[in-house]
């Protein structure tokens, strides 16, 4: 897969300088992060590190305090900047309608059937007829093996099933980018695989991705782009394989050996020897 | 039997006043449901002097017994040069007064709707008032609908008040029929039974919905 960092296009996302309170309490400081069309960003962390809050940042389902997000040609400021102005309505219609959002727990309206639930953006937001918004629905469903699953509602599904589902009524809005907020930390071990796959292939499918995860394999098959966050802040950045095998940060490392130890994966490497702070802790 | 009799000859009018009562409760209901939306949303906002105005109402309304309500309405208002027929002051009255009710229940049902539901909506694009009307509140049909019936059913009964400002409800109808018989407890019998019938059936058609509502989902 070519390096989407290294081609140059004006990055679909821009984070710069993001700054989050909530109350006293701050929870992410100078964030700064570019995404490239096509690209893959995997936010891995200790839980607490502001991974959710930075991707609701970028659909402004968080208001911020200072920075600015450029998403899909527009611009977010924070409430604090000199030239805030708080977003029309239109335009958080228009960046929440291009960028699809995966929730950890899954979301899914539970009074409406899994078809009902793909079905009503499309509908009620992009006025698309019935009927062809049915079909689009169908076909998602096939893509994720849960076609015979269309007239059922939530609660009868698993919740690997939810979560496809959850995906679909995301993709169903033709997102050019989508967030994924830890979407398999809810579920059984046995579940992950499935929900995994339909990630996997939305990304070899060169779909734009911010993705915050605790499965740290299949961030380093999937992802271009590692970002490891700690208390608040970026520690670091690099492309996937190398952050997850030999990240710089003392930090990152530690992270890693306690995240790997659990998942039973491999330890990332011996830090080279010529790596004098790497050496030292 | 005597009493069955009596009750036949007077039947006419205590449905004529039945009629009447649901009516009032029909007008006052309606005006409780969409002011206690209205309501609802007000204590929910963002906005504090929205919240403080929403909460001082609902405070107010609640401290002050129903009936003071109905007598000042009907008899104050008009020294203020603001006369209403009886009817009007009454379904306004009872209006008002149970949209402090049915305001804090809508409030508890779209508050027990999960922050996520919003969130996905949210995201999806879905407008506010969109969100409001195809996810949330479905939602709080099966929260609301129990306490809903129970605060309608007394509403029916509390629209009996209205006989102290002379509307000819079925309360008012009884205590004719009560004075001009001499025969006090067997025409409120007949009104009591009138009463109940009503709440009962109400009670019994929004319990069949809310449970033909729950099965569905
Ligand atoms: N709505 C909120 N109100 C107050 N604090 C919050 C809220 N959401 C998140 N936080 C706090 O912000 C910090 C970062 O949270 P989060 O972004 O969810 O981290 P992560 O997703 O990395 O686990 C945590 O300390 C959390 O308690
Ligand atoms: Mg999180």
């Amino acid at each position: 897969m070519p390096n989407a960092t290294e081609t140059g296009r004006e990055p679909a996302i821009a984070v710069r300088g993001l700054c989050k309170r909530f109350a006293k309490q701050s929870v992410l400081e100078d964030v700064t992060l570019d995404i490239q069309p096509g690209e893959v960003v995997a936010v891995i962390g200790p839980s607490g590190a502001g991974k959710s809050t930075l991707l609701r940042c970028v659909n402004y389902l968080q208001p911020f305090e200072s920075g600015r997000i450029d998403v899909l040609g527009h611009r977010l400021t924070g409430t604090r900047e000199a030239e805030y102005r708080r977003p029309p309505h239109a335009t958080l219609v228009e960046i929440r309608t291009h960028i699809g959002m995966v929730f950890q727990t899954f979301n899914l309206f539970p009074h409406l059937t899994v078809l009902q639930n793909i079905t009503l953006a499309p509908t009620e937001v992009l006025h698309r007829p019935r009927a062809e918004a049915e079909a689009t629905a169908m076909e998602l469903l096939g893509r994720v093996g849960l076609r015979d699953k269309a007239s059922a509602y939530p609660r009868r599904l698993s919740g690997g099933q939810q979560q496809r589902v959850a995906i679909c009524r995301a993709l169903a809005m033709q997102p050019q980018v989508m967030l994924f907020d830890e979407p398999t930390s809810m579920l059984d071990p046995e579940l992950v695989g499935d929900v995994l796959a339909v990630i996997r292939e939305l990304a070899e499918e060169g779909m734009t991705m911010l993705l915050a995860t605790h499965e740290m394999s299949f961030a380093r098959d999937v992802a271009d782009t590692v970002v490891f966050m700690a208390e608040r802040r970026i520690v670091e950045r690099g492309p996937a394989r190398e952050v997850l095998t030999s990240p710089r940060e003392p930090r990152t490392r530690s992270f890693l050996r306690r995240v790997l130890l659990q998942e039973g994966d491999d330890a990332p490497d011996a830090p080279p020897a010529a790596d004098s702070e790497a050496v030292r802790s | 039997m005597k009493i069955l009799r009596l009750w036949e000859h007077y039947l006419p009018r205590f449905l004529h006043g039945t009629l009447i009562t649901l009516e009032l409760t029909a007008a006052a209901l309606a005006l409780a449901v969409a002011l206690g939306f209205l309501t609802a949303l007000a204590r929910m906002s963002r906005q504090g002097l929205l919240r403080g105005v929403a909460s001082t109402y609902i405070e107010i309304i609640r401290a002050t017994p129903v009936l003071v309500l109905i007598i000042l309405a009907y008899y104050g208002l008009p020294q203020a040069g603001i006369v209403l027929p009886g009817f009007v002051a009454a379904s306004g009255v009872l209006g008002i007064f149970y949209a402090t009710i049915y305001g804090e229940i809508f409030r508890g049902g779209i508050e027990g709707v999960g922050r996520g539901q919003t969130e996905a909506a949210q995201a999806l694009g879905l407008t506010p008032s969109t969100t409001m009307r195809r996810v949330i509140l479905p939602q709080t049909v099966t929260t609301i609908l129990p306490p809903a019936t129970n605060a309608a059913a007394d509403l029916v009964k509390d629209t009996s008040l209205v006989v102290t400002i002379a509307v000819a409800d079925l309360m008012y109808h009884a205590y004719g029929a009560a004075s001009t018989t001499f025969l006090p407890m067997d025409m409120f019998a007949l009104a009591g039974i009138l009463y109940f019938l009503i709440c009962y059936l109400l009670s019994h058609v929004l319990r069949r919905w809310e449970f033909a509502y729950a099965q569905r989902h």
